[in-house]
């Protein structure tokens, strides 16, 4: 099938259509467990192959940053050279988007990454989830990260950043965030920039004690709407130290950034979580790129900020070395409760 | 070549903003004769334009019909009104409206395309009737006012329309060029002898080019004559003013004649017919007024009384006086530079009187042409 | 009179009408398809709050700041149209006794409108962010500034204003410049002759004459300070201050998005609006807000003031050059901070840039949704000025004034709602295409190209088309030969300033943009809230480049007449 020459309704349309007869095939039950490499031989997967490869495109909406797009998108281009996998850095309001996408039948996402965990807890109900069906999702069969519509791409693991012009003293661990000499100077997020984010402070609580948010807040921290500005103003000097911080901050000191970078012990890891969705334009391109992020080969490429949950896949740390988000409870409720908790401390 | 007629024609303009509506044209009739050149005279706001462009398609009249040799072009009843495009005219223009962006040629020319009519040789000679020959390369802008107007007249000519409509074309001009275009398009009409309206607030340009002026007022046709009629017959006191009676003296009956300010009138003894107890109104040129040394008896004349000077001005081919009537309002003399009193000086006391069959009379109290006569005795 | 009593001729056979069926038919389609841009949106927001009821004025108003966001939307109007006013009009004073040789220097104070707002707002963020901002740390060398942070922090509400405040003085500058120019200069003469110095001139004679001037530039800055966006939401958000546009964006950015929310904390901004577009009616109905400038150049001020030109350069090197150098080193930077290294630049920002998938993407729907947009908005807004400007159907050409000036006085971000909401559903799906940029752009160029356009037919007069038709053309005839050449200037001007303004636009993108239907301003957003700072400054410099393209196109279409003067 031809989709570009199509209109969009129609070709909206064609693409359910796709998805569900794939949505079937996979029902039908599918290929008996194998080694990845005779499984890429299917003829049921040769096909999805050629069909991904006459779609020629991918577009994911992604949480990931830039070096793991990078090093994914390598490592895929390298392999599916038809493929050209789009990927754009979406974080707040991915759901939104999604929505209205499906909604108006308009161009968008085939393949969404994101740090809001429920998500895909919240589509499924609708039918909104593709199933994820290839050579490479069949060795995770049975993984409890893994139920057939979703899984973690990578778990990104969450360290600790100061400005060496800023401070003289590393800042290696939460308590240190409470020194003198930060007051005013810490930069922190707002509960409101996600679920994970209220994750993230009652993992602090967990494992610095039930003082710790109060102290932290007498710091008198600066507030920022979203992670990557928050890491941004600490090279930059904006804010001396943070305790937010992926890995990839590390790429700035490459460059020559005053900044150092330390990953403090318990650490905490959020879910990058990955899913196709039924309406997806490109629905076989879709699935080739979620089966590769699941093979050994993707999982390394996206292991550079953290842990993944593929056994035998070396990320930065071990996955017995974080603690995996979420670490209190995340039902709506339980975060509303928060919210509001974390508010009386640090909204005056 | 045809005529056309105007049958009750009218259009008013609804009152905005609280004043009350404008009549443009009132019930107007007219009929222009083939090769007739008709003038329509006024101030401004007296309609004669609307009426124009009604004539030309360019404005819708409310009521009445327009006839245009044997086609009619505007009929209420019908609802029929021909656009401008195929009314067949020529129209010249106050602002020229050479469109800047064409040569004079293609300017020229514009008429003939628009209606694709081949007619080599039309361009040219309209061009040469006007005296733009040489200037068809040429682009508007690089012209003077005059040349515009000429090249605006060809223009108007070249597809020899039937009906030529000239609206102010002299206005925009200085004076000395306006009398050379005015001559100019006077010898035009007496050649191709083309049916025209010409509209004017000039009576000059209205007495010179018109075979007969129409003076309108207030969408109404007020006089129709030809331009000897009009001049030295108005009908009514206010075309009387426009074909410049200007200076108007008023007057009360008496048992015994007239007077002015409680003053007799000597010698003018016949007037108005109707309406004797409203009074009327004397209409005289200023270059009738007569100034006569303080005392004399103004023999044969009608004596208005004693005047003060209160200024003086040179005028060049005459001597302005403006003189302060005693009871009688302000009047304006003026003299040949050789009469004895033109060196009066202001605060000087004079008798003034005018010859009595250099008045005009009109009765008081109505606008329209019915009561008057001339004050002869 | 002769010839009275012939008999009457006959009625020739062909009725000729003067409203021929075809042109009521165009104007039916006209009429109906502008109404359909400018009102279905505000239309079917009003629809959405009539299904919202009650549960969206709860959401409205649940939660903690509407009480705050309008207070800070109307310190923010205020305090930046009081700015605006006084800069504006200040150096509108300079600006006509500027000495001879410093003239081009009247060019300086528009600059701001020529550079994008999104790329400029970075650009200031860059230079006074409280810590790392580069004027800060210079400022910070100045004697008992000193400290570790500030002096300025772009961040707070009262930088906000301030900046605000700068962008509209632009608008300010313009209308009162043109008013100043277009002022009998005989009048200043004799205030002078009799006695009176060149300042108090100014004060008790020009002020008080320019005051419909002063009255039309305040009403549109304060139109544009109530929809302020773009300066709110960049800097704003770090801080917490939000003024109602921002909220309205938020509102339709949450998921699931609600429109009747945003509606209504829109309702006071679209009420507004539609009032001063109304009352601008009522005040110069007559057009003679349209009179030709004959007297244009004709301001020869006998005294020029020697340091005029000093608060201009400084104007544009404070507005202007230093935001966009600002850019310049940071994109150049392999990473933004206070130190700069001349040593570590690098272009690999620009070239990572444009590998980043969708920016080329935006680049190109940019260019071709703008050139689409003005394009299309200039057709519909030569009829809509062609129908305004005879009086053959007075009361629809009143109508249509309204309705195409609606996008005008109706903020940017109540109309990107109701297009995003309008063009989300049926009977109109365009959400997600290149089409829906390209209707949004249209309908909001309606103004600028109705406005260019009238202006330009009115100065034109009517005798050009009264001769074209007397002399046997026909309406189209007329229009393709006449008008339009005769126009050209005013089109190529129109066409220009319009795409300038699309390059530009960036609220109503951001609404109705979907995840892989993006602009350049809204993907310089993007990059701003999760992509790295130098890519940010990248793309600020790539938008400014290509709006600066376009405004030298305009100079050049418009004969070197600024565009702007045009509104």
């Amino acid at each position: 099938m031809k989709l570009t020459r199509l209109p969009p309704r129609a070709r909206a349309a064609t693409a359910i259509v796709g998805a569900a007869v794939a949505l079937l095939v996979a029902a039908c039950g599918s290929a008996p467990a194998a080694p990845a490499n005779a499984a890429e031989t299917t003829p049921e997967w040769a096909q999805v192959l050629s069909d991904a490869s006459r779609e020629g495109s991918a577009v994911v909406y992604t949480s990931f940053r830039q070096n793991q797009q990078d090093a994914l998108l390598d490592a895929f281009h390298a392999k599916y050279p038809a493929i050209d996998v789009q990927m754009s850095r979406v974080v707040a309001g991915v759901a939104g988007k999604i929505q209205a996408e499906k909604q108006t039948g308009a161009a968008g996402a085939d393949v969404v990454v994101t740090t809001e965990a429920q998500l895909p807890d919240q589509l499924a109900p609708a039918g909104d989830l593709m199933t994820i069906e290839g050579p490479h999702a069949e060795q995770w069969k049975g993984s409890p990260h893994f139920d057939g519509k979703s899984f973690p791409a990578t778990f990104n693991v969450w360290g600790l950043t100061w400005n060496t012009d800023q401070v003289k003293q590393a800042v290696t661990t939460y308590r240190d965030l409470l020194r003198p000499d930060l007051v005013g100077r810490i930069g922190l997020l707002d509960v409101a920039t996600g679920p994970a984010v209220a994750d993230f402070y009652q993992f602090l609580e967990q494992t610095q004690g039930p003082d710790y948010l109060a102290a932290l807040a007498r710091q008198q921290p600066r507030f920022y709407p979203s992670a990557v500005p928050l890491q941004q103003a600490a090279v930059a000097g904006e804010v001396a130290a943070i305790g937010m911080v992926v890995p990839d901050v590390r790429e700035d000191e490459r460059s020559g950034a005053p900044v150092g970078f330390a990953l403090p012990d318990p650490a905490w890891a959020a879910p990058q979580v990955a899913f196709g969705v039924t309406w997806a334009k490109h629905p076989n391109a879709a699935r080739v790129l979620l089966d590769f992020m699941m093979s050994p080969e993707g999982q390394n490429a996206l292991a550079l900020n953290g842990v993944s949950a593929l056994p035998g896949t070396s990320g930065l740390v071990p996955i017995d070395k974080v603690r995996i988000s979420p670490v209190a409870p995340s039902t709506p409720d339980a975060i509303k409760q928060f919210d509001a908790r974390w508010g009386e401390l640090f909204r005056k | 070549m045809t005529g056309v007629r105007l049958d009750a024609v009218s259009k008013i303009y609804p009152g905005r903003r609280g004043r009350p509506p404008v009549a443009a044209m009132d019930g107007l009739d007219l009929d222009i004769a083939p090769g007739e050149l008709l003038v329509l005279l006024g101030p401004s706001g007296c309609g004669k334009s609307t009426t124009l462009r009604s004539l030309a398609g360019l404005e819708t009249p409310d009521s009445g019909r327009i006839v245009q040799g044997d086609r009619v072009v505007f009929d209420s009843a019908q609802r029929l009104d021909v656009p401008p495009e195929r009314r067949n005219i020529g129209m010249v223009f106050q602002s020229y409206a050479l469109w800047p962006h064409k040569t004079v040629r293609a300017n020229i020319g514009y008429p003939l395309t628009a209606r694709k009519l081949r007619k080599p040789g039309w361009v040219e000679e309209a061009a040469a009737l006007v005296d733009c020959s040489e200037l068809l390369d040429r682009y508007p802008a690089q012209l003077s006012g005059g040349q515009q107007q000429r090249v605006g007249l060809a223009r108007g000519i070249v597809a020899r329309p039937d009906l030529v409509l000239l609206d102010e074309p002299l206005s925009n001009l200085d004076a000395r060029l306006r009398d050379q275009v005015r001559t100019q398009l006077h010898e035009l009409h007496r050649r191709l002898g083309f049916t025209g309206v010409y509209v004017t607030h000039d009576q000059v340009e209205a007495l010179a080019l018109g075979d007969r002026v129409a003076v309108m007022r207030a969408g109404r046709i007020e006089q129709l004559g030809t331009p000897e009629d009009v001049f030295s017959s108005p009908a009514t006191e206010y075309v009387a003013d426009f074909v410049g009676f200007t200076e108007r003296l008023d007057v009360t009956r008496t048992t015994g004649g007239w007077e002015a300010a409680g003053r007799p009138l000597v010698g003018l003894t016949t007037v108005c017919s109707g309406e004797p107890d409203k009074g009327a109104t004397l209409r005289f040129r200023n270059d009738d007024v007569r100034v006569l040394p303080r005392g004399t008896d103004p023999d044969g004349l009608v004596g208005l009384g004693y005047a003060t000077v209160l200024d003086r001005s040179f005028l060049g081919r005459s001597v302005e006086l403006t003189l302060d009537v005693v009871d009688g309002g302000v009047l304006r003399a003026h003299l040949a530079p050789g009469d004895g009193l033109a060196s009066a000086a202001a605060g000087d006391l004079v008798t003034v009187a005018i010859a009595a069959d250099r008045v005009l009379a009109f009765g008081r109290g109505r606008t329209s042409a019915s009561s008057t006569s001339r004050a002869a005795s | 009179m002769t010839a009275v009593d012939t008999a009457p001729p006959a009625p020739v056979a062909i009725r000729e009408r003067r409203r021929p069926r075809s042109a009521t038919l165009g104007l039916v389609v006209l009429v109906a398809l502008l109404g359909y841009l400018v009102l279905v949106p505000l239309i079917q927001l009003l629809v959405a709050v009539a299904e919202g009821g009650a549960a969206a004025a709860g959401n409205a108003v649940a939660g903690r700041g509407l009480g705050s966001a309008i207070v800070t939307t109307v310190v923010l109007t205020l305090g930046s149209l009081a700015i605006a006013m006084v800069l504006g009009v200040g150096m509108a004073a300079l600006s006509v006794r500027l000495p001879r040789g410093w003239r081009w220097t009247a060019v300086l104070p528009i600059l701001p409108v020529v550079a994008p707002a999104v790329a400029s707002v970075t650009g200031w963020a860059f230079l006074f962010s409280p810590r790392s901002g580069y004027a800060n740390a210079l400022l910070r060398m100045v004697p008992f500034v000193g400290g570790d942070s500030g002096p300025v922090d772009v961040y707070t509400a009262p930088w906000i204003v301030v900046i605000t405040g700068i962008t509209l003085s632009s608008f300010v500058y313009v209308f009162v410049r043109t008013g100043m120019l277009n002022l009998d200069r005989g009048l200043l003469e004799a205030a002078q002759v009799a006695g009176l110095s060149p300042g108090r001139a100014f004060l008790r004679i020009q002020l008080p004459l320019l005051r419909p001037v002063l009255v039309y530039a305040a009403g549109i800055s304060l139109l544009l300070g109530l929809g302020q966006f773009t300066v709110p939401l960049l800097l704003g958000t770090a801080s917490g201050v939000e003024v109602l546009a921002t909220r309205i964006y938020r509102f339709t950015a949450d998921t699931p998005a609600d429109y009747a929310a945003a509606a209504l904390v829109g309702s006071p901004l679209l009420v507004l609006g539609i009032a001063l577009v109304l009352l601008q009616r009522l005040a110069l109905g007559d057009q003679t807000r349209f009179v030709a400038h004959s007297g244009k150049g004709a301001w020869r001020t006998s005294r020029p003031v020697r340091w005029a030109p000093v608060p201009l350069l400084v104007f544009a090197l404070v507005a202007v050059v230093l935001p966009l150098a600002a850019l310049v080193v940071v994109a150049l930077s392999p990473f933004y901070s206070a130190r700069i290294q001349p040593s570590m630049f690098t272009l690999a920002n620009f070239t990572r840039l444009f590998r980043t998938p969708f920016v080329l993407d935006a680049v190109m729907t940019s260019l071709m949704a703008s050139i689409a947009g003005a394009l299309l908005a200039l057709v519909l807004g030569y009829l809509a000025a062609t129908v305004i400007h005879e009086r053959r159907w007075p009361r629809t050409a009143r109508m249509l004034d309204v309705l195409v000036n609606l996008p005008l006085g109706v903020p940017a971000v109540v109309y990107g709602a109701g297009f995003l909401y309008a063009y989300s559903r049926p009977p109109v799906v365009l959400y997600g295409t290149d089409a829906v940029i390209v209707v949004v752009y249209l309908t909001l160029m309606l103004p600028y190209a109705t406005r260019s356009l009238l202006g330009a037919r009115i100065a034109l007069g009517d005798d050009y088309l009264a001769a074209s038709r007397v002399a046997g053309a026909g309406p189209l005839r007329t229009h393709l030969q006449i008008v339009v050449p005769l126009m050209r200037a005013a089109i190529g001007g129109a066409v220009a300033l319009m795409f300038v303004l699309l390059t530009h636009e960036f609220t109503a993108s951001l609404l109705v943009r979907s995840g892989t239907t993006q602009v350049m301003g809204t993907k310089l957003f993007d990059l701003w809230s999760n992509g790295s700072y130098p890519q940010v400054a990248a793309m600020a410099l790539v938008m400014t480049g290509i709006t600066a393209a376009g405004v030298v196109v305009a100079m050049a279409a418009s004969g070197g007449s600024n565009p702007l003067e045009r509104l």
